[in-house]
């Protein structure tokens, strides 16, 4: 089991805490094609899970996406720029101050040449969005004050600190040590590269899974968005192959976000890690504890075909 | 006298004086506009001035008092333990020590600091494991480099900017340096080039990105380690690649890989000019800048100590 500071010293659930265990709201949105009217999937979703225009209005938000080294011109290891255009117009229409697109991909620090081969780059002057490559922002020291890892501090990003509202948009995708990468793993892209490395090296050495948990309460995203209409199975996170499920995920809870993308992927959330950890702990993950709406898990799910090497093997640097 | 063509010259001559504007009164240049000085983007604005300075238009340009002001700051903010971290000045990783080691090895100043940031980067070691059964595709994790952050793993950009700076101190004969080459050979993906320092994942061969090529070459080519056979197939890379890269990250380290070996590209000039036109705000980026800079000319490579010859490189002492 994995134990850290969040769970011993009883610093108790992030997220909606009621007697016998934390609980949360997700919706599951069904999208069959990044054509679709995705602003009109995600209004549903966040007026479903309660939240309204005056929640953005005036505020300044973040949104994360999954952006990692141009794979191809058609990539299906990135969160897909037509659902973050949809977020970015909702966000706007309900009054936001300003959406910024904020990523720090970790394997390569030309972050010019990711916009343009991504499509991104033309997404954003479209769009009149400020990117802000976090891999190079100035920072602030925060305290790890879950401590599942023994690293005393994290170096997070100005821009992400400054921001009022900070959402974590990540492509569901298999990967090949965390067992999935969602809204939770999709934090490792916050830190920023000059303090942490290309790779992110010492989050691996830490402890992947305890690095995913000392993130997720450190950064503690207000909102999930997850883009599961093209997912990756098979070798994820970036080798993997397309996998149609048509379904958007969003939460405010993260693992609950999570455990709900795992079992759209027909993957127990037990088997990752991090999820068995925070389940009762630091969110809700098991399913009678999420209020499920929207689209019936059921009715979407898949069997997303798991990395060869999810129950071991292989050098992990 | 420089033989650029006048764009070159004009271009060249706008991103100093850009590059002295930006950087007053705040002791280095920063990665963004808005951001606060950092090490890297000092020591690579302090090499593009030095490797342009015969390119001043007309009177000097305030290039040279801006890199040894930039020199001293990197000195005054250097680490007790020798180091130089990220933001010099506050807590972080030391990975851009050895970019200031070249720095100040080229422009002559602060040898003290130099001695001393030597001396913890010798002290630094990538962690090694052993190799994992049937993964003999993959890098060989006993071989020891350097690292981004201390006690993790050795990995392509440290390790070449390690060797980079231990050559710029007449330093290649060390163990340290012979046993940084040989990961960087090591680490050299089957039909050429480098990533950030993985060759292979799950069996399946990993893709090259242009940067750490231009780094990894440059760094061989600094310390005699290699001879243009064992190069070809990542120079053929960067020749290939080049043309269709987008970022001037990219461009300006491959071309400087390019250069190191006495190869170019025709299309070099366009293609520096487009990717520094496409990339935002870079006016106002000493990490534009600098890289502008240097990719704007081949005896750029001249900035680490090295001088091009037509067939071999020799390294210069500093």
């Amino acid at each position: 089991m994995l134990m850290g500071a969040a769970a011993a010293g009883g610093v108790g659930a992030l997220w909606a805490f009621r007697e016998g265990g934390p609980q949360a709201s997700v919706f599951v949105g069904s999208a069959d094609s990044y054509e679709d009217d995705l602003a009109t999937v995600v209004r549903l979703g966040l007026t479903e899970l309660g939240f309204k225009p005056d929640r953005f209005e005036g505020r300044s938000v973040l949104l994360k996406p999954n952006l990692v080294d141009p794979v191809g011109a058609e990539s299906h290891a990135n969160t897909h720029p037509n659902l973050i255009a949809s977020i970015v117009d909702v966000f706007r229409r309900w009054g936001a101050k300003e959406v910024i697109i904020g990523e720090g991909q970790g394997l390569s620090r030309d972050t010019d040449s990711l916009l343009e081969t991504s499509g991104y780059g033309r997404l954003f002057k479209e769009l009149g969005v400020k990117f802000v490559d976090l891999n190079f922002d100035d920072v602030t020291p925060l305290k790890n004050a879950a401590n599942y890892t023994s690293l005393g501090r994290f170096y997070l990003p100005r821009t992400l600190v400054e921001a009022d509202i900070v959402v974590s948009v990540p492509k569901l995708k298999t990967h090949h040590w965390a067992g999935a990468s969602l809204s939770a793993k999709n934090l490792f892209g916050v830190l920023p590269g000059v303090y942490y490395g290309w790779p992110k090296n010492v989050l691996h050495w830490a402890g992947i899974d305890r690095s995913i948990l000392d993130l997720a309460c450190l950064v503690r995203p207000q909102l999930s968005i997850v883009d599961g209409i093209i997912g990756m199975e098979g070798d994820g996170p970036l080798m993997g192959a397309p996998k149609h499920l048509g379904a958007v995920v969003i939460g405010r809870d993260p693992f609950s976000v999570d455990a709900t993308a795992a079992r759209l992927m027909d993957l127990d959330p037990s088997r990752l890690p991090y999820l068995k950890e925070a389940a009762g702990r630091l969110g809700a993950v098991a399913a009678g504890r999420i209020r499920q709406v929207g689209e019936r898990v059921d009715a979407l799910r898949s069997p997303f075909r798991l990395p060869r090497n999810l129950s071991g093997g292989g050098t992990l640097y | 006298m420089s033989h650029e063509p006048t764009n070159v010259l004009i271009r060249v001559a706008k991103a100093r004086s850009s590059l002295v504007r930006i950087r007053r009164g705040r002791g280095g240049w920063a990665y963004t506009p808005e951001g606060i000085p950092s090490a890297e983007a000092t020591a690579l604005a302090c090499l593009g001035l030095l490797a342009t300075e015969g390119m001043q238009s007309g009177g000097r340009d305030g290039g040279r008092e801006a890199t040894n002001a930039a020199a001293d700051w990197l000195a005054a903010a250097q680490n007790p333990d020798g180091s130089v971290s990220v933001h010099p000045g506050q807590s972080g990783p030391g990975w851009a020590t050895p970019q200031a080691v070249v720095v100040w090895s080229r422009s002559g100043r602060c040898k003290a600091s130099g001695d001393r940031a030597l001396r913890w980067l010798l002290g630094q070691k990538g962690r090694t494991m052993p190799r994992a059964f049937g993964e003999s595709d993959s890098h060989d994790t006993t071989l020891s480099g350097w690292s981004w952050t201390q006690n993790t793993h050795s990995w392509v950009e440290p390790t070449a900017w390690a060797v980079l700076a231990m050559s710029c101190r007449g330093l290649t004969d060390h163990p340290r340096v012979q046993e940084a080459l040989q990961l960087l050979k090591d680490r050299a993906i089957k039909g050429g080039g480098w990533n950030y320092g993985v060759k292979a994942v799950l069996h399946q061969s990993a893709r090259p990105q242009p940067a750490p090529t231009g780094l990894a070459l440059l760094a061989l080519a600094a310390a005699h380690a290699a001879g243009r056979s064992d190069v070809a197939d990542s120079l053929s890379y960067l020749k290939d690649v080049l043309p269709r890269a987008r970022g001037l990250h990219s461009l300006c380290w491959g071309l400087l890989g390019l250069h190191a070996w006495s190869e170019r590209l025709e299309s070099a000039d366009r293609l520096v000019q487009e990717s520094y036109l496409a990339a935002p705000r870079a006016t106002e980026s000493g990490w534009h800048l600098s890289q502008l800079l240097l990719s704007s000319v081949p005896d750029a490579v001249g900035a680490f100590g090295l001088a091009l010859e037509a067939e071999r490189v020799r390294c210069e002492p500093p």
